[in-house]
């Protein structure tokens, strides 16, 4: 079966190279960086593709790649917590980082569990039904509905909160007098 | 960006704010050699930790395979099936397709999803496409226009089209995606509509591969998901000869053309992602071609032909008139002087699974991993599958 060997090689070859940059960003705007990204989908895709041949046959092998990325994020975040974090790595932000065009919401999006972000990732940039989330993340799309609004509602009432303290903060007008 | 009063919903901001602008990634250099050096050195520690495990799986399979490997067929003549038939593959009942579909035109399978379009009943503009789910059999139709060919994947349905929908005159590929069968994109194609050129396709992963001629020459070309304008394209000279002629398998694509003057057909063997012509051979007569199990095999007129990958060498696979040629399920398929369905060794041409389905000279024969499917046209267009019985 030596044929069936080398096809399946080739498509996990051409799989790889044609979904890599859609799984990256799928895997910044779940982890908020770049560098963990590309480590999560990696470790994702070379998971995928001991199992390709049976995966390209039975399953929807994307799906399969991002179901992985969210696990391996949850594990990754696990890990970590039990570390203690000084500080950021200071790195300079290119002019597109969705940190500089709303950096509230990105921070905000960073605080949420992974998989009420994943929801939000793979509904809002993705544009995924709720069934097809269901499908990847591998839960009821009951759980989907209550993850979403869950994580928009903390969503707002954090915006809200950012708000109603940048109104505080704000100096008043200085006091003109009229002679 | 500032936004201010919380006017702005937050679905709407994280529309704004996840997009592939703000998104943007590098792929670095040698990251996808990396992931396949990650792939086999995964597979290596896998091996390593289940060796005690699979030597004892080996000891008891040398105990139950060894008889059974005294029965390997030896190449047959057709007719003599019953020493050597290793299976017999019983269909399940038919799931009818709507009435308004008179004839199967093309059939494609995979991913538990089977696609059938064909003609509707008094109407000359387009075609019926039904998708059928595998396992609840529910169907569901959708039209399109005049069908040639169909491949899928499980995500991607690519149809080439003999005639756009709503009398369009021109050929055409259409990208459907696999879940309600919505059209993605639809790409133009040369072809030759005054005589009934007829484009075909096949499709592997994201990509599909698309050969039509425009009357001189054969056009083959590489589409990939997310882009309706070809990849590459390479031109071949001659007609395409016929609307069973193009394979993909292993790293290449194989197509046969028909050269006016130069002794009959020609199969080509081409580099799959980049086109670039490998290897050239007669092929006189081919009428069907399917690649499996790293062979290549192309039926004429008298009996079926297999090549190695690389085209190096002809030989006789099986003697007879065949009008259907697939592989799956580690078999060649094919129905031996019209009769039912029958499943060929790969190797040897010996016959070793029968089905009890009878071809129909209109049915359509396709498989999915282990499971064959059937499409047949009377009395009412039906599809039903088979797998081995017991």
């Amino acid at each position: 079966m030596a044929g069936l060997v080398d096809a399946d090689e080739w498509a996990f070859d051409a799989f790889v190279r044609a979904r890599m940059p859609a799984l990256l960003r799928f895997a910044h705007a779940l982890t908020g960086d770049p560098h963990t990204a590309a480590d999560l989908v990696q470790d994702a895709l070379e998971r995928t593709g001991v199992r390709w041949s049976k995966l390209r046959r039975t399953d929807d092998p994307e799906a399969y790649v991002r179901r992985a990325i969210v696990n391996g994020r949850t594990s990754r975040w696990r890990k970590l917590r039990r570390e203690s974090l000084t500080d950021a790595v200071p790195e300079p932000r290119s002019h597109v980082d969705p940190a500089t065009h709303d950096p509230d919401l990105w921070r905000l999006l960073a605080t949420l569990p992974t998989r009420q972000r994943a929801v939000l990732v793979l509904r809002y940039y993705e544009d995924m039904s709720e069934e097809q989330i269901a499908r990847t993340l591998g839960c009821a799309p009951g759980t989907v509905k209550s993850q979403s609004s869950k994580a928009l509602a903390k969503l707002r009432a954090a915006l809200a909160d950012d708000e109603a303290y940048a109104v505080r903060a704000e100096p008043k007008p200085e006091a003109t007098w009229s002679t | 960006m500032v936004y201010l009063g919380g006017g702005v919903d937050v679905a709407q901001r994280l529309r704004d704010l996840l997009t592939d602008e703000h998104l943007a990634v590098r792929v670095p250099a040698g990251t996808v050699e990396a992931i396949q050096s990650g792939v086999r050195r995964r597979r290596r520690t896998r091996i390593a930790g289940a060796s005690a495990a699979v030597a004892a799986v080996v000891a008891v399979a040398a105990v139950v395979v060894g008889p059974l490997a005294l029965h390997r067929p030896a190449k047959v003549p057709h007719g003599d099936l019953a020493s050597t038939i290793r299976g017999v593959w019983k269909p399940t009942p038919f799931t009818f397709l709507p009435v308004q579909m008179s004839a199967p035109a093309a059939m494609a399978v995979s991913g538990g999803v089977v696609w059938v379009a064909g003609p509707a009943a008094g109407a000359s503009g387009g075609d019926v496409l039904a998708r059928i789910d595998a396992a609840s059999r529910r169907v569901t139709t959708l039209t399109t226009g005049v069908v040639s060919d169909m491949a899928a994947t499980p995500r991607h349905l690519w149809i080439a089209l003999r005639r756009g929908p709503g009398g369009d005159g021109a050929c055409s590929l259409e990208l459907r995606e696999t879940g309600r069968g919505d059209v993605v994109s639809t790409s133009p194609l040369p072809c030759d509509t005054g005589n009934g050129s007829a484009p075909v396709v096949t499709a592997n992963g994201t990509h599909a591969w698309v050969a039509s001629d425009d009357g001189h020459r054969t056009h083959l070309r590489l589409y990939t998901v997310g882009s309706s304008s070809p990849t590459t394209e390479a031109v071949l000279p001659g007609r395409l000869a016929g609307p069973h002629l193009l394979a993909i398998g292993g790293t290449s694509v194989y197509v046969v053309t028909l050269v006016p003057g130069e002794g009959g057909a020609r199969l080509h063997q081409l580099s799959a992602l980049d086109l670039q012509p490998l290897r050239t051979t007669a092929a006189p007569g081919a009428r069907l071609i399917a690649y499996g199990n790293d062979q290549v095999y192309v039926a004429a007129a008298n009996g079926i032909a297999s090549y190695p990958s690389d085209l190096g060498a002809r030989h006789d696979f099986a003697a007879g008139r065949v009008t259907t040629l697939t592989t799956g399920a580690g078999l060649v398929w094919c129905d031996p002087g019209g009769g039912t369905y029958t499943g060929l060794d790969p190797h040897t041409g010996a016959v070793v699974g029968v089905t009890t389905m009878p071809a129909d000279p209109g049915g359509l024969l396709r498989a999915d991993g282990t499971v064959l499917w059937d499409v047949e046209p009377a009395p009412q267009v039906g599809v039903r599958s088979a797998q081995p019985a017991g």
